[in-house]
């Protein structure tokens, strides 16, 4: 631990600061100087991944030392280390303590997050932490479009994106979004992301938020019949219409019977794969237990 | 669900493969990896073409843990085109198109005209507009009904980039060989393959 290694982590520290972008790329060293990062326009910075071990093994040492744990140098070292190590929850929890002893911007904490999801779109830690900023900024100044776009853009970069749902869940349930208008907006993502199962997952999610009827089930699986026409070699479409058929049997009102045999008849347009064979299985098997089988 | 490239290719004899037009689509990466990722998508249109035989439609899949598809049809003529999506594109679009952009080819530079195209330096302002517009693959909605019941996209074959090699050849081996590739996105390469990243490259 030298001057010279603080210098290097305090200078990552602003550069980090100031950037709009970080991405991890493989940057050459040569034997008279290490490259450990590379900053373009002022604002798009690339650090070393080959350089990945030396940075964080320094981060470690000046965070649990005991010459640097002032406010500020705290604040510097876990900013870089959380760059690479984004589940380091010893990290967030000073920067957590820094951000109570206002240390730290809620605004440009916010911002820091969102470089960050970028670069990790699947972080567990990452959404927790940013619940919890939201919580401490208080329900009124969360702005809901803007967690909403998060949510998409992490979904899309990562496929089954679990931490981005259940964000999504919470911020739905958090802040009372519209179900109708999320409904909508799911739909137009599943138009461009259709193997997503979370999405589909997500969405019945909505659904069960909502009173069910028959015209409901009815507009879903036509939704689901008009992708099926294209698309009907991808599962997530199958399951959500199993699943669609499931939210149907546990509705009283609706006649079975007809339903089923509805279904039937309307999968039959469709050309036969191994996916149409399992569904039609399925639905054979609540023909013939009358779906009390299912039904709970 | 999107096309990260087009490419409009003339195969010359059996292993040489020139590309005489290209479309590139990198909004989804980062600022310093499409430096890298662009000659990889160069590289990969070149590797599955000079491996086509004239006449046939494939769908290749880039790498095994890759999120990309590369459809590729070479023309008995040998005019040849390459769409490089993601996993998710519909392939009877991204086949569609590749047919469509070549008639598109035809009509503005007469086969005669292909030879003595330099390297990437053919302009047809369609290619641009076509990238653009077929991101979404319901606007070849009508396309698409139209082309169902034909036989001409039915028999694509679909594939592997590790079976489309030949004997002997290896994928890493082409790459350090490769003249497309600048040394950083050799680098690029090899660090994505080791880390596993590949998934999230494409």
């Amino acid at each position: 631990m030298s001057i010279t290694n603080w210098s290097l982590i305090s200078l990552l520290s602003s550069s980090i600061e100031q950037c709009k972008s970080i991405e991890f790329m493989p940057l050459t060293s040569t034997d008279e100087y290490k490259v450990y990062c590379c900053c373009e326009e002022n604002i798009y910075l690339c650090l070393n991944i080959l350089e990945i071990k030396p940075i964080v093994n320094l981060c470690y040492s000046f965070i649990f030392s005991k010459d640097y744990q002032q406010d500020n140098q705290l604040n510097i070292s876990t900013r870089v280390l959380l760059c690479y190590i984004t589940e380091c929850l010893t990290s967030w929890n000073i920067r957590r303590r820094l951000l109570l002893s206002r240390i730290i911007n809620i605004q440009e904490e916010l911002q820091f997050l969102d470089i960050l999801l970028n670069l990790k779109p699947k972080s567990e830690q990452l959404f927790r932490y940013r619940r919890w900023i939201l919580k401490q900024e208080g329900i009124d100044k969360v702005s809901t479009n803007k967690e909403l776009e998060l949510c998409d853009r992490t979904a899309e970069k990562h496929f089954i994106n679990y931490a981005s749902w259940l964000h999504r869940r919470w911020i739905i349930q958090y802040l009372n979004v519209n179900i109708d208008e999320e409904l909508e907006r799911n739909r137009l993502w599943l138009e461009n992301n259709l193997s997503d199962s979370s999405g589909y997952s997500f969405r019945a999610h909505l659904l069960s938020k909502k009173v069910l009827d028959e015209n409901l089930i009815r507009n879903e699986l036509n939704m689901n019949d008009n992708m099926l026409e294209f698309y009907y070699d991808r599962e997530s479409l199958w399951i959500y219409r199993q699943t669609l058929i499931f939210l149907a049997m546990k509705f009283e009102m609706i006649d079975k019977k007809q339903l089923l045999n509805k279904e039937l008849d309307s999968i039959k347009n469709i050309q036969e794969n191994f996916f149409s064979n399992k569904y039609s299985r399925l639905l054979n098997t609540l023909l013939s237990s009358d779906g009390k089988q299912f039904r709970t | 669900m999107k096309i990260l490239a087009i490419f409009i290719l003339h195969k010359e004899g059996d292993k040489k493969v020139k590309i005489l037009q290209d479309e590139f689509n990198l909004e989804s990466f980062g600022y310093f990896e499409r430096r890298s990722v662009q000659p990889l998508l160069v590289f990969s249109a070149r590797t599955v073409t000079e491996r086509t035989a004239l006449g046939t439609r494939q769908s290749v899949e880039a790498d095994e843990n890759a999120n990309a598809m590369v459809h590729v049809y070479v023309r008995p003529d040998g005019l040849a085109s390459v769409i490089v999506s993601d996993s998710e594109y519909p392939q009877r679009v991204a086949h569609t198109l590749l047919t469509k952009v070549m008639d598109d080819f035809t009509n503005s530079y007469p086969p005669s005209s292909w030879a003595n195209i330099g390297e990437q330096t053919a302009k047809m302002a369609s290619l641009s507009e076509s990238i653009k517009k077929y991101q979404n693959p319901h606007e070849a909605d009508p396309l698409m009904r139209l082309q169902k019941d034909l036989d001409d996209t039915k028999d694509i074959l679909k594939s592997t980039l590790v079976n489309v090699l030949e004997r002997g050849e290896k994928i890493d081996d082409l790459v350090a060989r490769s003249s497309d590739l600048s040394f950083e996105a050799k680098a690029f390469y090899k660090t994505a393959r080791k880390t596993n990243r590949c998934c999230t490259l494409f």
